[in-house]
């Protein structure tokens, strides 16, 4: 088992140095830089700009030293916000995200398991259609309407729930986190039904039936584990697909998390602050990876090696 | 034995539909079973014998399946009326089952022993550590060694029959007074399927269940019941006590079913005339190996023999004995480490382009399952067309049709059928048209890997037959490989048999029936002889 842990870890280094490479020069091919402004800086302020970012140097030397930094943690300094360093400015936006992200993986989860669940004890009948319908609903409604819409239903109509914030009132966490969960509630559900009911078609579902096991016992003792390995496989792309794409659900409920830094600095060409956040993400995305490969093996006892 | 029976079955009619129509799967069936006594069910596949045991105790697929009359007194109360929660005090408590593949008919993700106690902690106040502790009692019991051990680990750390003793123990830790074993020895191989016989009759004769046997097997049947149901098509069509019914059947299918399994030398027609035939393929020292999690296993060790022209080898082995990789190393399709493969005497190990593609039309295969070895999204038509046009073996489309037409006809197979496809036809079929590919080719030596096993036994008799026919018409020689001692030696001029990968004993098929010389031979032939 360590061996796995070990030789998937390795695995991930060559993978995040592809990530840092490509990022590095993509952002450089892009068209514009940095200090590119409505109104145009004066020649000389540019030239001593870019002296001392090391933007003057060849661009092999700059990736060079950049990866020299890398290594040892530093991301440097921020092109947009002069006087604090990429680190700083993860740090601060980074914890509201992973709040956000917590919050609806626990939305997506809970609601998707519970109604693929319903969904797949009694196949073809209303109760499937109904949940499925929703989630097929989920799935098609984007974050920047769905949004939009509770906001307008619990916010402004019925005044249950906060229109925007976060963590100024208690309960302005909720309408953001379902609102970027849905969506992978809705796959959830779809997965789980789909696992549920394949496990549900098995031999050993019978013997447990002629055990005398009642419907509950044999869903929650007998066909659980196998049916959620879908689910489980889905949820480390989906949990690195929470955290890139909360950008749109955190313009709409105004929540200074990672996603906006993000995506402001795409706008604003400030590669150390792209390079960061590639990096944070993508490191992200392989740790996760990793994470529900183990879990996979873990829960199948005949991945299991018998040492 | 009491006069009074403890399980009373009275005109069970299940109806299954399907696609809107519908069929009766069981029709009127009705047995008594006494305490402490074996009743068999008898019949082929679709013949309603599971059905009626799955309807016993409400586990019918909803809601394709209904049972639309009958009653099945037990103990007072009709088991086809009582509630559901009413069933599941007696399901696993009163009546156990035990079902035919123990590799799927168990959760993979539990532990063994927590299978095996879950029906106590269910329907007892056992504590878990009673529980434990009379599960690794009976797995004892059944044959398990070193349970306490072996209680902690995964079913698929347990062979096939470790796997079927544990479910027989799982069936019984409640101590119940039926036993409903379906089909409980057919997934498995013929020396562990005697074992487990042994075990379930040992089990039921400590205990004084009653036991249901179901099975196709008419060897196993007549070796453990005492009476006997035979099914056709969902209606009873004999009923007595296991002797009698074998001695003299008094239904035309009884006696078709213990007719269809040849226990036969292989008919005189047929044999193989050594005179000055010349040696097809030869093969010398075939050694092949894998690596299994990193570690060397050797499938085949030092395995040599030849086959004649119009000459049929037989091989027979149980599952993991080499035999099928055996085939495959003379087919090229997995590589040897050491030895070589003579056709006509032409090493085929160097064989490129051109001379690799005609080995390739020399030599075809038959496979076991029929319907997993035919292209479901082709017409037979074309399925037997396929080797014709890329072989070139005929020229334009008529020509082609005109020997699809012939082939069928050899098969037995009428030629109006031609458009149809693999799954409407019956196993039976689709193993003709298998055959029909393979010789479209006009090979010069045919592989038949179980080619039977899959098939009801009425059916396998006139594939066997078909297959004798042919090669005598056509002069073909043929490698037949089974697990099945009686096929084999109904088949086979001379027979080769396998175990662990090396090839023990061979010879003339009748010497070595009459006088085997290894001691597992003889096990293999002493088992046979008894389900005869």
């Amino acid at each position: 088992m360590s061996k796995l842990v070990l030789a998937r870890i390795l695995q991930g280094i060559p993978v995040l140095l592809i990530v840092v490479t490509a990022t590095f020069f993509l952002v450089r091919a892009a068209p514009g830089g940095p200090f590119d402004a409505e109104r145009s800086l004066p020649a000389e302020v540019v030239k001593n700009l870019e002296k001392r970012y090391n933007l003057d140097a060849p661009v092999l030397h700059q990736y060079v030293d950049y990866l020299g930094n890398l290594v040892r943690g530093d991301f440097g300094p921020s092109f947009r916000y002069p006087n604090r360093s990429v680190t700083e400015l993860i740090r601060t936006g980074m914890p509201i995200t992973f709040e956000l992200a917590f919050y609806a993986i626990v939305v997506a989860v809970v609601v998707g398991v519970m109604s693929g669940l319903i969904a797949a004890v009694r196949p073809n009948s209303l109760q499937d259609y109904l949940p499925m319908s929703l989630a097929m609903t989920g799935i098609c409604l984007p974050a920047f309407l769905l949004g939009p819409i509770l906001v307008l239903i619990f916010g402004i109509w019925l005044e249950w729930l906060p229109v925007s914030g976060w963590g100024y009132s208690p309960g302005d966490k909720i309408l953001p986190s379902v609102t970027l969960g849905s969506a992978y509630a809705a796959y959830i559900a779809r997965l789980t039904r789909a696992g549920m009911l394949e496990v549900l078609s098995q031999d050993f579902i019978r013997t447990a039936r002629a055990k005398g096991l009642s419907m509950p016992g044999v869903v929650f003792r007998h066909a659980l584990r196998g049916g959620l390995a879908p689910v489980v496989a889905f949820s480390g792309p989906a949990v690195a697909g929470l955290l890139t794409g909360s950008f749109v659900v955190e313009t709409i409920f105004q929540i200074p998390g990672l996603g906006r830094f993000y995506v402001q600095a795409a706008f604003n060409r400030d590669y150390t602050m792209i390079m960061g956040t590639t990096i944070l993400l993508s490191c992200l995305i392989v740790i996760l990876n990793i994470v529900v490969d183990i879990l996979a093996v873990w829960m199948n006892p005949r991945l299991r090696k018998v040492r | 034995m009491s006069s009074q029976p403890i399980l009373s079955v009275r005109n069970l009619t299940v109806v299954f539909t399907i696609r809107g129509q519908k069929f009766t799967a069981v029709d009127k069936l009705s047995f008594d079973i006494e305490r402490g006594e074996t009743l068999g069910i008898v019949g082929e596949s679709g013949s309603g014998k599971s059905v009626s045991c799955n309807a016993l105790l409400g586990l019918l697929p909803r809601p394709q399946a209904e049972i639309t009359g009958g009653e099945a007194w037990f103990e007072g109360s009709d088991l086809l009326e009582l509630s559901e929660k009413a069933l599941r005090k007696i399901r696993g408590k009163r009546i156990s089952m035990v079902f035919q593949d123990p590799m799927t008919s168990m959760n993979p993700y539990i532990r063994i022993g927590d299978q095996v106690m879950e029906p106590l902690l269910l329907h007892s106040r056992s504590t878990a550590a009673e529980a434990k502790e009379r599960a690794i009692e009976l797995l004892d019991q059944v044959g398990i060694h070193d349970a306490a051990r072996r209680f902690d680990q995964y079913p698929h750390e347990f062979s096939g029959g470790m796997r079927q003793r544990a479910m027989i123990a799982m069936a019984l830790i409640t101590a119940p007074d039926i036993l409903i074993a379906d089909e409980p020895t057919s997934a498995l191989d013929v020396t562990v399927q005697s074992q487990i016989l042994e075990l379930l009759k040992t089990m039921q004769e400590q205990r004084g269940v009653s036991l249901v046997l179901v099975s196709h097997d008419l060897g196993v049947v007549r070796r453990v019941t005492d009476k006997l149901v035979v099914m056709d098509r969902g209606v009873s069509v004999e009923r007595g006590r296991t002797h009698q019914v074998f001695t003299t059947p008094a239904h035309s299918y009884t006696q078709k079913l213990l007719d269809a399994i040849p226990h036969t030398a292989k008919p005189e027609t047929y044999r193989f005339v050594p005179k000055d035939a010349p040696v097809y393929l030869r093969a010398k020292g075939i050694r092949v190996t894998f690596s299994i999690k990193h570690r060397p296993f050797t499938a085949v060790d030092d395995v040599s023999f030849q086959v004649r022209k119009g000459e049929v080898l037989g091989i027979v082995g149980e599952s993991g004995s080499g035999k099928t990789t055996l085939s495959q190393a003379v087919l090229r399709l997995v590589s040897m480490e050491a030895g070589e493969v003579l056709l006509e005497d032409i090493g085929i190990q160097k064989l490129r382009g051109a001379a690799l593609k005609r080995y390739r039309k020399q030599v075809q295969m038959v496979f076991q399952d029929p319907y997993a070895s035919l292209n479901p999204r082709m017409t037979v038509h074309d399925i037997i067309a396929e080797p014709i046009r890329l072989h070139q073996l005929a020229e334009g489309g008529r020509a082609v049709t005109a020997k699809v037409i012939r082939l069928m006809q050899d098969v037995g197979l009428s030629p109006a059928w031609a458009n149809k496809y693999p799954h409407e036809f019956s196993g039976g079929q689709c193993q003709r048209v298998a055959i029909a590919r393979a010789i479209a080719v006009e090979p010069i030596l045919l592989i038949a890997d179980e080619p039977v096993s899959a098939l009801d036994v009425t059916i396998q008799a006139q594939v066997l037959n078909l297959l004798l026919e042919l090669i005598r018409r056509k002069g073909l020689s043929m490698i037949f490989i089974s697990h099945d001692l009686a096929v084999v030696r109904y088949m086979a001029d001379r027979v080769a048999v396998m175990k662990d990968g090396r090839m023990i004993e061979s010879g003339e098929t009748e010497t070595v029936y009459a006088s085997p010389k290894e001691r597992y031979t003889r096990e293999l032939i002493s088992l046979e002889k008894i389900s005869e």
